[in-house]
């Protein structure tokens, strides 16, 4: 089952009403109907998969729900007649399936075969490392592990550790810029300024009449994005990790130094 | 009822047979590194799955129709049998058993293809293919071997056989079912493995991958060995747990390597050490339980559970075969691959601790092999069948048990890599100090309260080996309490260690760190509390030890004393029923300081259908410090007497105690450390499913004394009828 475009006459009710559009975009941002229509085609085209994957996941529940209050008013054996039908639909459904990815009229990545960003492996590396770390600074704790030891494997699984990171951020660069390009199609087609159309990115205006971007809100892709601060160690000046509550290299508590210095910014006049 | 039933059964096992062919070639071009291969083959693996659940529901739909031409059906069921042995039947005999087998493979299947959506994308194809491999292997099985929806030669019966009235139990519908989920559990992770030796990818990734399958299945297996024992215990009525017998071995070794396993994967995790060994733990752990499927259905070797013989030993001994060959080819290839990172740098280190476990594991796993093929074994070579029996099982593996038994509670002291003095110091004092004050509170208190430190027994073998089992034998009481106190101090002191240190570093109160520290670190703790567990299980194997056994023919009104109980004659009494004709003798129990405690009868059964057949109920009463378990050889209403047979068992119940547990424990390991939107459903799942186990088993276990005291203070089982000298029954039981 293919996703293919929907014919232009089938726009739903609900979507991209021109309602929603601020009143103060000028028409010449306001996009055309065919690209609408397009969204709306694709939009349909998704919640049709959505609803196949659902069916597809629902299908034999409900077949196993009605087996089992068959059982109450007809008997087992209507039950277990019942349950033989599901299991044979949904073995003709995944056969069919899987003949349709295999001839190409179906997108492979439906089934989730092909990892869409982080893969769990991944994620699952990357938490087996981090509690191999506290695990190991907990048998520091009791005593049952040597300093040089602890030294060692803790930079064995920091080593191991970054290179998952890493991993995982070069695997989220191609999901990441697609979402910031959704959020700039979404941010335009609401008349809001991305990053680029944005006063500090914009060029310099030849004149000095107020345009309707300069009245509109201005929402940067960047803006959602949280750049957190490194995080200084007021003891020993090294530059720890965002998150970090005590220092890598003095093992002195930040959280304290933060709270002081924001104590005395709070105090400065 | 559908008139085509045999014909649409095995045409669906053919079906299976061609869908599970595609998938697998399917899986093996997605190997090429094309993903609309894979996902094709992951549908597939779906449809495969869905396709042998219909043969299963085919199967059952024969059953619950009483549909007597399929040969199967009529075989071990009959009309009156309830709808729960109906179902139960399935898994009663040969041909359905496989065909459960399979099932539980494409359940697995269906899961493990589920699970691994959008993760180990280079591992999918190979594990696919292998699951795949593993599941055409029994549908071929079936269909040129075993076919269970073969059709009666000679017409339908108006009626069936029934099944075994020995198999009528609440056990027989989940001690089946719990063993197998644990043997089947073990195909993923050496499907992984498989998969992981064919790309080249041995580092941590197929480990991670693993772990929590193998956990399921060691669990599983844990819980089907248990409901083994208590089976045996309350149905076959020698006063026994554990025979050695061979389908018991054949269920018990998988759990020794598993055991194994799950020891040495942390060794590789931390140090990046033993990755071979890991590899052939794991393929070993398949092989075995491949293994003891054609143990017992090859019908080569004669064991309780039997299933008749057959011509499928052959296709099992093939299918072995393959697995080794495949194994040993792709560790060699390799080898070069699989070199530890690291050494063992030290004698006192958590690794050097484990691979001594592992060791001793599998000594323990290849002398059951031996001494269990010791028939085959024997009769190639010395031209005469040799059985062995348990008391030569009980000599030798109590010293590998022990063994173990020290490891198990010194591994967590050491720490990785080496152990520093004051680090020893600290981690043994408190341990070796309970362990020396119990030890010396048995030897000066065990006698008088019944539980004597040493117990000299007679020497099984000649000679000087046979001198020293025997006197190791006399000390393993002291030995066994000393180390069960060792371990539950070192457990002990784990738990306070850890709780005052985060109490400590995050100022909660004592409760609150103990939770956080379990709920932190629940693979730890989780394991400790496994130790734990099975720390009461070896109290409780060790209650044999001053076990008594007693004989004798009573009229109505004498007493027999027997360890220092009474067991007062009240009179035999008979009942009827639709189904049967029950001869009870009534035993009052008077306890050592005079006390009443109760009645018990055991019985005799003789059911309609089955005349010949008499069968002798059991009744046992539980306390922590024994059982009081009582068989009756024969009743005579008319004179009143009756010849009686008593066993007085310590501390059994903690056998039982100590398998719950080890079931939280495993369940607080498995149970997810993340949340529901990052583990997904099946984490939960898997958890939920232990938890739902562990809840089963202790339902039976709070059913036993509740069933004991039914009607007056007694419990029945039913048994067929047998010596009660015997250990096992005359005829084979078709289970397993």
């Amino acid at each position: 089952m293919s996703k293919k475009p929907q014919s232009k006459g089938t726009r739903p009710e609900k979507i991209t009403d021109k309602d929603d559009v601020p009143k103060h975009v000028p028409a010449s941002i306001d996009r055309s109907d065919d690209a609408r229509d397009a969204d709306v085609a694709a939009l349909q085209a998704e919640r049709l998969a959505a609803l196949m994957k659902t069916l597809r996941y629902g299908f034999p529940l409900i077949g196993v729900a009605v087996a089992i209050v068959a059982s109450f008013t007809h008997g087992l054996a209507m039950a277990v007649l019942l349950l033989i039908g599901t299991a044979l639909l949904t073995t003709v459904a995944s056969i069919w399936t899987s003949l349709q990815v295999l001839a190409g009229d179906r997108d492979d990545t439906l089934d989730g075969a092909v990892p869409q960003g982080v893969s769990g492996a991944e994620s699952e590396q990357k938490g087996f490392l981090l509690r191999a770390l506290k695990d190991l600074e907990f048998e520091r704790s009791l005593g049952k592990i040597g300093e040089e030891d602890y030294e060692e494997l803790k930079q064995r699984y920091r080593a191991r550790a970054k290179e998952v990171l890493q991993d995982i951020d070069r695997r989220n660069e191609p999901a990441r810029e697609k979402a910031e390009a959704m959020a700039a199609e979404w941010l335009r087609s609401h008349g809001l300024p991305t990053d680029s159309e944005s006063p500090g990115n914009a060029e310099p205006a030849e004149n000095n009449e107020p345009s309707a971007s300069d009245a509109a809100p201005v929402v940067s892709i960047k803006s959602f994005r949280a750049v957190p601060e490194r995080r200084i160690c007021a003891a020993c000046a090294v530059d720890n990790e965002p998150d970090a509550s005590f220092c890598k290299k003095c093992g002195k508590s930040i959280d304290d130094d933060a709270t002081a210095q924001d104590a005395a910014r709070s105090e400065q006049p | 009822m559908l008139q085509s039933i045999p014909d649409l059964g095995t045409s669906l096992l053919l079906a299976v047979l061609v869908l599970a062919g595609y998938t697998f070639a399917l899986s093996v071009a997605a190997a090429t590194g094309r993903p609309r291969l894979l996902s094709a083959a992951r549908h597939a693996a779906y449809g495969t799955s869905a396709l042998i659940t219909t043969a299963v529901l085919v199967l059952t739909y024969a059953f619950v129709s009483h549909d007597f031409r399929v040969s199967y059906v009529a075989r071990y069921s009959d009309r009156s049998m309830p709808m729960g042995y109906l179902i139960a039947a399935l898994w009663g005999g040969q041909d359905g058993s496989l065909l459960w087998w399979l099932f539980l493979t494409a359940a697995f299947v269906a899961a493990c293809v589920w699970w691994m959506r959008g993760r180990y994308i280079p591992l999918q194809p190979y594990v696919i293919a292998t699951l795949m491999v593993i599941a055409m292997f029994f549908t071929l099985v079936m269909v040129f071997g075993a076919d269970p929806f073969a059709t009666t030669a000679f017409g339908a019966p108006a009626d069936g056989s029934g099944l075994n009235p020995l198999l009528q139990s609440i056990y027989m519908t989940i001690h089946p079912p719990s063993l197998y989920i644990g043997f089947v559990g073990c195909s993923i992770p050496f499907a992984f493995a498989i998969a992981a030796l064919i790309t080249g990818r041995l580092d941590n990734e197929w480990i991670v991958a693993v772990r929590k399958w193998m956990l399921f299945a060691w669990l599983f297996l844990s819980i089907g060995n248990a409901l083994g024992m208590l089976w045996a215990y309350v149905e076959l009525g020698w006063g026994g747990y554990w025979a050695w017998d061979p389908v018991e071995n054949a269920a018990f070794l998988p759990w020794l390597s598993a055991t194994a396993y799950v020891h040495s994967t942390m060794i590789q995790e931390r140090r990046s050490m033993v990755k071979l060994w890991n590899l052939f733990l794991i393929c070993l752990t398949f092989f075995l339980t491949i293994f003891g499927t054609f143990l017992t259905r090859s019908g080569m070797i004669a064991s309780v559970h039997s299933f008749a013989q057959s011509e499928i030993g052959t296709y099992f001994l093939w299918f072995l075969g393959l697995i080794t060959a495949t194994c040993v080819a792709l560790i060699v290839w390799r080898a070069p691959k699989l070199r530890a990172e690291a050494n063992i740098e030290s004698p006192l280190s958590r690794e050097a601790a484990f691979v001594a476990n592992n060791w001793a594991l599998l000594g323990a796993t290849l002398f059951v092999t031996i001494a269990t093929t010791f028939p085959i074994i024997s009769k190639a070579i010395m031209k005469e069948t040799v059985t062995v029996g348990p008391t030569f099982y009980n000599r030798w593996m109590v010293p590998i048990g022990l063994i173990l038994f020290f490891l198990m509670g010194a591994a967590p002291l050491f720490g990785w890599r080496k152990t520093s003095e004051k680090a020893l110091r600290n981690g043994f004092t408190i341990p070796l100090s309970v362990a020396a004050i119990v030890a010396v509170l048995h030897l000066a208190l065990g006698r008088s309260l019944g539980f004597p430190a040493i117990v000299p027994g007679d020497p099984i073998v000649a000679g000087p080996v046979g001198l020293a089992l025997q006197k190791l034998g006399a000390v393993v009481p002291l030995i066994t309490s000393t180390l069960a106190a060792f371990n539950l101090a070192v457990v002990f002191q784990e738990f306070w260690k850890g709780a005052a240190s985060r109490a400590k570093g995050t100022g909660e109160n004592p409760l609150a760190a103990l939770f956080n520290l379990i709920s932190k670190a629940r693979r730890r703790y989780g394991g400790y509390i496994v130790h734990a567990g099975i720390t009461l299980m070896f109290l409780g194997f060790l209650g044999q030890a001053w076990g008594v056994n007693g004989e004798a023919s009573l009229k109505t009104g004498e007493n027999y004393k027997i360890d220092g109980i009474t067991l007062r004659h009240q009179g035999v009494r008979e009942e009827v029923d639709t189904a049967k004709r029950m001869t009870f003798a009534d035993i009052s129990i008077v306890d050592r300081g005079g006390n009443d405690r109760g009645l018990l009868s055991p019985a005799k059964f003789s059911y309609r259908s089955r005349p010949d057949q008499p069968t002798t109920e059991i009744a046992v009463m539980h306390t922590l410090r024994e059982d009081v378990y009582l068989v009756i050889g024969s009743a005579d209403a008319n004179t009143g007497r009756i010849t009686l047979q008593a066993h007085i068992n310590p501390l059994v119940s903690w056998i039982w105690i100590g398998v719950l547990i080890l079931i939280l424990g495993t369940s607080i390991s498995l149970w997810p450390e993340v949340s529901l939107a990052k583990v997904g459903v099946w984490g939960y799942a898997k958890a939920a499913s232990t938890t739902i186990a562990g809840i089963t088993f202790a339902l039976l276990l709070a059913a036993l004394p509740a069933r004991a005291y039914a009607f007056g203070g007694r419990s029945t089982f039913s048994v067929p009828d047998r010596p009660a000298s015997a250990a096992v029954p005359s005829t084979p039981i078709d289970a397993r």
